[in-house]
C-alpha cells in the first residue's frame, strides 16, 4: 500500500513501478484498493490550509517557572505573555475563514413558482346554503391545485329554467352541499365559449355537468338531468380515486392568508416574519401547493441572504459592516441570522471581509 | 538522545523545524486551527516536561505526531468528538472576489465542504488513518506508530476509508479540480 501512494505520487522509478504493477497483477484485492485509491487520491486533493500563529514564546510562556527553562521563558513571558494572550485571544476570535451553516452556495433560480390565489384566504365553497360558484376558469385550477381537489363543471346558458331546475333540485340538499365542498365548484356560460368550445361541452348533453382535475384532464362527464340521488352518486363517482386527503377550506384559508402575510413580507424585505410564515406552509398537508410555496419562499429567503453576503463582499470594509448591521434585523430569528452575524463578527474582528464557506449542498 | 539533548537550545530548533508540519497533522485531525493550535501548544509543552523520557528511538517527527495525537484523543475524550475535517477555504483570499471568481471560489468551497462530510462520516479509526497516509504522506508503519495499533490493523482502516470514500465522492468526480 505504501508503494502504491508512493507510485500515486510520482515517487517510484520506473524499475519500482514495472515491479509493483506486476505484484498488483497478482493481487487482484490489492489491484483494486490502488484502483479506488488512485482516484480517491485525485478526488481529495488538498486545498490550502490555514498558517499556524503558534510561535516558540506561546509555548514558552506556559512552562512552569519552577522548572530550569523557568528563567529564560520568564524573561520572555513577561515581554510577551500580555501580547501572546492577546494576540491569541484575538486569533481564536478573528477567523479567516467563516463557514456559513445556513446560507445557500447558491442563488436559487425557481422557474416556475407555485400561485396560490389571493381568493384562497377568504373563500368558501358553500355559504349560507348556497354554491359560490367561481367562474374563472385560472382560478379555479389555482383553487383546485391549491387545496388539492378538482373541479366540479356546471355549464350552463344564462337564466335557464332547466339548469335553474337541477340548482333548485339538486344542488341545494345538504347532502349534495356537503359534496360539493370535496371540489371547487366552477361555473361556465356557455355563451362565453367559443363555437368550437361549445359544441365540444354540448355534445355530452345540457346541462354540462363534469369533473376535471386541476390539470385540466376530465375525470367524468355526466351532462343531462338527474334525481337528486342519482345527481349525488355522479358527484360521489367523481371523488374515487382522488384518494390524497384533501385540505379543509378553513386550513386552506389559513394558509392562504399566512402565505398572503409571507408574500406581503418578503416583498418589503422583512424576512423575519416571511420566514415563519413560509415554515408554517412547509409543515402543511404535502398534497396541497402550500408546501411548495413555503420551500420556495424559504429559497428565495436563503438567496435574499447570500445575496446581503454577496453585495456586502464587494463592499470596502466599512461598507460591508454598515450594510450587514442595517440588514440583520431583517433576518432576525432566521436560520440565517447566526451565519450573517459571525461574518459580523469576523469583519469587526479583523477589519477585513472574511473569506466564507458555504456548508449548504447546492451544486 | 538523553534528557541533556533537549536543551532551550535544542527545543527551540525543534520547535521551529517541526512547528507548520505538527499544526497540519493537527488541523487534519481537529478541522479548525483554534484547537490545532491549542494542541501544538500542548503537544510541544509536554514534549518539554517529558523531554526526559525521550530516548532517542524513532524519529522526533513520529514522537511529536505520536504525542500530539494522544493529546487529541484525550481531548475527544473530554469533548466527547472526535471530527476529522478536511482543508477549508484559503484564509489569505480577502480580497473581495469578482463575479466569475466567486463563482469559481462557491464551487471550491463547496467542494471541500463535501470532502468534509465525507471525512467526517468515516468511523474514526479510519478517517484517521487516512488522513494520515493520504495528507501526511506516512507509510502504514508510521501509522501505526502514532496510533499505537498493528501496521495490519492500519492497512485495513485505510482500505475501508478508500472504500467508503471512493464510494461518497464518486458523484462529484467531474466537478474536483483533478490532480
Amino acid at each position: 500500500m505504501d508503494r502504491v501512494q508512493a507510485w500515486i505520487r510520482g515517487e517510484l522509478s520506473e524499475d519500482e513501478v514495472g515491479a509493483l504493477q506486476l505484484e498488483l497483477a497478482s493481487d487482484p484485492e490489492l489491484e483494486r484498493w490502488a484502483t479506488q485509491y488512485r482516484q480517491v487520491f485525485h478526488l481529495t486533493a488538498d486545498g490550502p490550509l490555514p498558517e499556524c500563529r503558534t510561535n516558540a514564546e506561546d509555548v514558552a510562556a506556559r512552562v512552569p517557572r519552577a522548572h530550569p527553562l523557568a528563567s529564560l521563558a520568564a524573561a520572555l513571558v513577561v515581554g510577551v505573555l500580555g501580547a501572546f494572550w492577546l494576540e491569541r485571544a484575538e486569533s481564536i476570535a478573528r477567523p479567516d475563514v467563516v463557514l456559513l451553516s445556513s446560507i445557500p452556495a447558491r442563488t436559487v433560480s425557481i422557474e416556475r413558482e407555485t400561485s396560490i390565489p389571493v381568493r384562497l384566504a377568504s373563500y368558501e365553497p358553500v355559504v349560507d346554503g348556497e354554491i359560490r360558484w367561481v367562474d374563472d376558469l385560472a382560478e379555479a385550477r389555482s383553487l383546485a391545485s391549491a387545496t388539492n381537489r378538482c373541479l366540479f363543471v356546471f355549464g350552463t346558458y344564462p337564466d335557464c329554467p332547466i339548469a335553474e331546475r337541477v340548482r333548485k333540485d339538486c344542488l341545494s340538499t345538504a347532502e349534495v352541499l356537503a359534496m360539493t365542498e370535496e371540489y371547487v365548484p366552477f361555473a361556465i356560460d356557455l355563451t362565453s365559449l367559443s363555437p368550437e368550445e361549445h359544441d365540444e361541452l354540448m355534445r355530452t348533453g345540457y346541462p354540462y355537468l363534469g369533473v376535471e382535475a386541476p390539470s385540466g384532464e376530465s375525470k367524468l362527464v355526466f351532462s343531462g338531468t338527474f334525481s337528486e340521488s342519482e345527481f349525488r352518486a355522479k358527484l360521489e363517482a367523481g371523488l374515487a380515486g382522488s384518494g390524497e386527503p384533501h385540505l379543509s377550506w378553513r386550513e386552506a384559508r389559513g394558509l392562504a392568508a399566512s402565505y398572503e402575510r409571507a408574500r406581503a413580507a418578503e416583498a418589503e424585505g422583512r424576512w423575519s416574519e416571511a420566514v415563519q410564515e413560509y415554515r408554517r406552509l412547509m409543515s402543511s398537508n404535502r398534497t396541497s401547493d402550500f408546501p411548495r410555496a413555503g420551500s420556495e419562499g424559504l429559497e428565495r429567503a436563503g438567496s435574499a441572504a447570500r445575496e446581503l453576503l454577496t453585495q456586502a463582499q464587494r463592499l470596502d470594509p466599512t461598507a460591508a459592516e454598515a450594510l450587514l448591521e442595517s440588514s440583520a434585523a431583517s433576518f432576525r430569528d432566521t436560520e440565517y441570522e447566526a451565519d450573517i452575524a459571525r461574518v459580523l463578527h469576523a469583519l469587526r474582528e479583523r477589519g477585513v471581509f472574511p473569506s466564507l464557506v458555504w456548508q449548504s449542498d447546492s451544486l | 538522545m538523553s534528557a541533556s539533548l533537549i536543551s532551550d537550545h535544542t527545543f527551540r530548533a525543534l520547535f521551529a523545524d517541526e512547528r507548520d508540519g505538527l499544526f497540519r497533522f493537527l488541523y487534519r485531525l481537529t478541522g479548525n486551527a483554534s484547537d490545532a493550535e491549542d494542541l501544538l501548544q500542548d503537544t510541544f509543552l509536554t514534549i518539554w516536561r517529558k523531554r526526559d523520557q525521550f530516548e532517542g528511538r524513532g524519529s522526533v517527527q513520529g514522537y511529536l505526531r505520536r504525542t500530539g495525537y494522544r493529546l487529541f484523543l484525550n481531548r475527544c475524550q473530554r469533548t466527547s468528538r472526535r471530527a476529522a475535517m478536511a482543508p477549508v477555504a484559503d484564509p489569505d483570499a480577502q480580497e473581495p472576489p469578482a463575479d466569475r471568481e466567486l463563482e469559481h471560489t462557491e464551487a471550491i468551497s463547496f467542494l471541500h465542504h463535501r470532502l468534509r462530510e465525507a471525512l467526517a462520516t468515516l468511523p474514526s479509526g479510519p478517517r484517521e488513518a487516512f488522513l494520515m497516509f493520504r495528507y501526511e504522506n506516512l507509510t502504514c508503519a508510521q501509522i501505526a506508530e502514532v496510533v499505537g495499533a498493528p501496521a495490519k490493523t492500519v492497512e485495513s482502516r485505510v482500505r475501508r476509508a478508500t472504500e467508503l470514500l471512493a464510494e461518497k465522492l464518486r458523484p462529484y468526480e467531474n466537478h474536483l479540480p483533478v490532480a
